[in-house]
């Protein structure tokens, strides 16, 4: 028997339903020993029906039912029947997970990367590992706050250490959310070829936005920009295989963890500005 | 005249409610295919397209926007410097129309520049029709903008969304008098519009009833 998805393992003897760096992920911050109980609390948490809720859980049942043809459209996995239940499943756990939040396009594309790597439960806790360390709530809640805080963040970081490609954005009024918006909302799961995301978990979920900042970065420096005017926008998000190429990248790169901590900390949410004390 | 050559470059923006057909519309005009295999726009996409209308080239940079209601705000922040609005809605979903005049009061509170919209009821092809198109005609007067019912699958009208909206571009970018030739690229994705001009000379929406 061989895994459908993901051939992350070569040599798969027993537990098909995940490749082993998915296990890995989830032992970073649960006792795998206790994957049955995981698995229960998953199923509880799938079934959920809250009786005075039910207008807002049709919401989100039809926004992920909507987004389900949509998401991986060119993977089969994501396409047969098994593999959409799978991810409808999810994501609707996922909704009900943080319901302050629900469900938000992007989340899809986050989830189902997880999904091609493990089975729905480990997949579920990968993201609440994911979701919890990174603050991810910030980025999806109402607002979108967090968007704002990293793409400000993102700016910041090109400025300062690839003026030319800075000017060169300024110059073409190419704004950073006009291209950094689906990086972060998917968490790169959009850009990032479903095979290699195992590539990006770990460093994500241990070294959190300092590795996502210095990815990102990293791909603005090796993207190839030839064009100018609104062709540099295209060049600029249609360049995806260059993503690949990034992630040994990135750790290449030198970013000052302390000062980005203190921009991290120092976001006010409501003026969506920094305010440094 | 050189293959790239153009007269003037125009952003357009596609709005309208989540799965109501816009990317698969912009895939049609664009890429000249109808896409199932086609993935959710997350935040905003973007085409580019040149338009001839009669004489003249028009270079659409065209935004394609996520539909889901959370990010109506980010959507608002591409507003800025459009010159072309599509809305669209879907025929066979209900509520996609009633959501459609939200769109479009939106624009109308957030920018004072004057735009060339068209409203659009996409999938045509649909047996299951829930708007009629007498509603629609009468809400694209109501906002004083041309109507189109389209099918993005059977490619239906699809070159008429854009041919009239073109037509409509036209008439107000050479009222403008603001012609940018490719070469200059300082403007390039938002127009500011001459105001004073604007102001003196066509107090009204002016192009929206032309």
């Amino acid at each position: 028997m061989n895994r459908k998805q993901c051939k992350c393992d070569e040599n798969l003897k027993k537990d098909f339903e995940n490749c082993s760096q998915s296990i890995e992920w989830l032992k970073i911050h649960y006792d795998i020993k206790k994957l049955d109980n995981m698995r229960n609390d998953y199923q509880q948490l799938c079934k959920i029906e809250i009786a005075d809720q039910q207008q807002w859980i049709t919401k989100q049942r039809k926004q992920i039912e909507r987004d389900l043809m949509r998401t991986f459209p060119n993977e089969p996995f994501f396409q047969q029947k098994e593999g959409k239940e799978a991810l409808q499943r999810l994501l609707y756990t996922i909704a009900i997970y943080d319901m302050g939040v629900g469900y938000v396009q992007g989340m899809n594309f986050l989830a189902g990367a997880l999904l091609f790597h493990s089975e729905e439960c480990v997949a579920f806790w990968n993201y609440v590992t994911l979701y919890e360390r990174l603050q991810l709530r910030d980025i999806y809640l109402e607002n979108l706050p967090g968007l704002s805080k990293h793409i400000q963040i993102v700016q910041l970081l090109c400025m300062s250490q690839q003026r030319k490609l800075y000017d060169l954005f300024l110059k073409n009024n190419v704004q950073f959310e006009n291209f950094c918006i689906p990086w972060f909302l998917s968490m790169l799961a959009m850009v990032i070829p479903i095979r290699s995301y195992n590539l990006v978990m770990k460093p994500m979920i241990l070294n959190r936005w300092l590795f996502i900042y210095k990815l990102i970065l990293s791909y603005l420096q090796n993207c190839e920009l030839n064009c100018e005017g609104p062709e540099l926008l295209m060049e600029l998000t249609s360049q995806t295989h260059k993503w690949n190429q990034c992630i040994p990248l990135a750790n290449n790169l030198n970013l000052d963890k302390k000062f980005i901590d203190l921009m991290l900390e120092s976001f006010d949410q409501d003026k969506q500005t920094f305010l440094i004390k | 005249m050189s293959l790239g050559y153009y007269d003037w470059l125009v952003k357009v923006i596609v709005l309208g409610d989540s799965g109501v057909g816009k990317t698969n519309i912009l895939t049609q005009f664009c890429d000249s295919k109808f896409s199932q295999n086609y993935t959710a726009t997350i935040g905003v996409d973007f085409k580019i397209k040149i338009l001839n209308v009669q004489d003249k080239k028009i270079k659409l940079q065209i935004w394609d926007t996520a539909g889901q209601e959370r990010f109506r705000n980010i959507t608002q922040t591409y507003y800025k410097g459009a010159y072309g609005i599509i809305f669209v809605y879907s025929l066979i979903d209900r509520n996609s129309f009633n959501n459609v005049e939200g769109w479009i009061k939106s624009i109308l509170e957030s920018t004072t520049d004057e735009v060339c919209s068209i409203l659009v009821g996409n999938k045509l092809d649909s047996q299951d029709r829930r708007v009629q198109t007498a509603e629609g005609e009468k809400l694209a007067q109501k906002y004083n903008m041309p109507f189109i019912e389209t099918s993005a699958l059977e490619n239906k009208n699809i070159q008429d969304i854009f041919d009239r909206l073109g037509q409509n571009l036209k008439i107000r970018l050479e009222n403008e008098g603001q012609k940018v030739s490719n070469n200059i690229h300082t403007q390039s994705g938002q127009f500011k519009l001459n105001q004073e001009v604007n102001q003196t000379e066509q107090p009204t929406s002016s192009c929206n009833s032309c």
